[in-house]
């Protein structure tokens, strides 16, 4: 399994309201290997938003240890059972390392949030360790081919005639996760 | 003749000292107490009305030694260390042994702000220092700890953040953010059932609280600050309290960080038999 798993970043989510257009990109798949020091983040999730209102409008987002606030994974849950879920805690935050984004997004344009990217880390651990959200074990038919349901949460400011009006969305994904099994190679 | 010839006075004192924890004819004022420790933080020590995790349990042991008007009281927590993700024990043991021991040195030095005063009737009042102990162990710690070596995610994203889940599962990044022995000291206290003090991108501006168990004392109710961390939306409010499960960075240790001791000291004196007043107060 894990030797014919393959990552590369496609959309994996989108959404659509007056004046935007969202849409999630990243692998959904991660090959993950516990024995080595691997850095996946290139292959988390990143929001693209596009102004298709017609006309410039101010937008406001949050950056660095604050991403999350704008867009993250908001829940994490398994596939097979959503109905349980780990919800997304920030951890505390250094004022140094927050900041706020704030632009004029012109029409047509496109910004791209990178969020928090750290939302793989709960789902690779759970991989790794062949535990479900639950705390029970995974199936024997999932213990290294894992598939959770991640929704991302997109909250971004945007003042529009000197309203705001936030561009907000729940984007449901799911994300695979094949582990290694390392021992029984 | 019927039986033996009285005999004389002893010159004691009638009746026996109590022969162990659980009393005797007389007060013990010094016999020591030892126990288990396994509270939920949540609900045993504190309370928010706030978003919060519900299980911070905080297990380990706790030796409470008195002499006539002092003594300590030592909580030890044990850890048994995992290795995943390219981190090894050759190279990563020596780290996160040393940062668990600067943490609880840290704690302890802080603690030596005050004293837990144990009140017993019949006995004076003694003052017991604090003391935060930890050993590592091949398996089955108080706190399992996962040794992680992810890489870090390039900036402006936030990087690695060790973190506790449930007081006892603790994973620690190799490649963690710069203040790490700030992280872990904070991490400890998740261990020991202390809450976070923080809630950020609040839809209201009324300030959250954390209620803090007194022991004998009376609850404290901390009311959480207007964090500096600036929000890009207006209508949403942060948060955090300047104590050192506040803000990152924070290195004040106010006395309601310790009430949780006085509460473990006051339940372990009761299953030695010993009813006391125990409550934290300034050394």
């Amino acid at each position: 399994m894990f030797s014919a798993c393959t990552m590369a970043v496609e959309t994996i989510a989108e959404a659509e309201g007056p004046g935007f257009r969202l849409v999630i990109k990243a692998s959904p798949s991660l090959c993950v290997d516990p024995s080595i020091s691997q850095n996946l983040w290139d292959y988390a999730a990143k929001l693209t938003l596009t102004n298709t209102s017609g006309k410039p409008y101010e937008i406001a987002y949050n950056t660095g240890s604050t991403a999350g606030f704008s867009f993250r994974a908001d829940r994490v849950a398994d596939a097979r059972d959503p109905r349980e879920g780990l919800e997304y805690e920030t951890g505390p935050i250094a004022p140094e390392r927050a900041g706020v984004t704030r632009k004029t997004l012109a029409a047509g344009a496109e910004e791209v949030l990178i969020g928090d990217p750290r939302y793989i880390l709960e789902p690779i651990q759970l991989a790794v360790k062949g535990m479900r959200v639950d705390g029970s074990e995974a199936a024997p038919d999932e213990r290294w081919d894992r598939s959770f349901r991640v929704e991302f949460l997109a909250d971004i400011v945007r003042m529009e005639d000197g309203v705001q009006r936030n561009i907000t969305a729940e984007m449901p994904a799911i994300l695979r996760i094949v582990v290694r099994d390392v021992a029984h190679e | 003749m019927c039986g033996d010839a009285p005999k004389p006075p002893s010159g004691g004192i009638p009746g026996n000292p109590p022969g162990g924890s659980a009393g005797g004819t007389g007060v013990c004022c010094a016999c020591p107490a030892t126990g288990d420790m396994n509270s939920n933080g949540f609900g045993t020590y504190f309370s928010t009305d706030y978003p919060h995790s519900n299980v911070l349990t905080n297990k380990g042991k706790i030796n409470v030694q008195r002499t006539e008007e002092g003594g300590s009281v030592t909580v030890t927590k044990t850890f048994s260390l995992t290795y995943t993700a390219g981190a090894t024990e050759a190279a990563n043991k020596g780290t996160i042994t040393s940062s668990i021991s600067s943490a609880m040195s840290t704690w302890t030095s802080n603690a030596a702000n005050f004293v837990i005063q144990v009140e017993q009737p019949g006995c004076k009042v003694q003052k017991l220092t604090m003391i935060y102990a930890s050993a590592i162990v091949a398996s089955a710690g108080d706190v399992a700890v996962s040794v992680d070596g992810t890489a870090a995610p390039a900036p402006p994203a936030e990087g690695l953040r060790s973190f506790v889940q449930g007081g006892t599962a603790m994973t620690f990044y190799t490649n963690g953010i710069g203040d790490i022995p700030w992280t872990m000291v904070h991490e400890i206290g998740h261990t020991m059932g202390l809450p976070d003090e923080y809630s950020f991108d609040r839809p209201s501006a009324t300030k959250p609280k954390v209620t803090f168990k007194g022991a004998a004392l009376p609850d404290k109710v901390v009311e959480l600050e207007n964090s500096p961390i600036v929000n890009a939306d207006a209508t949403k409010h942060n948060f955090d309290s300047d104590d050192v499960m506040g803000r990152n960075g924070n290195n004040k240790y106010p006395e309601y960080l310790f009430y949780w001791i006085a509460i473990e000291v006051e339940k372990v004196l009761k299953a030695a038999g010993v009813t006391a007043v125990v409550k934290v107060v300034a050394a």
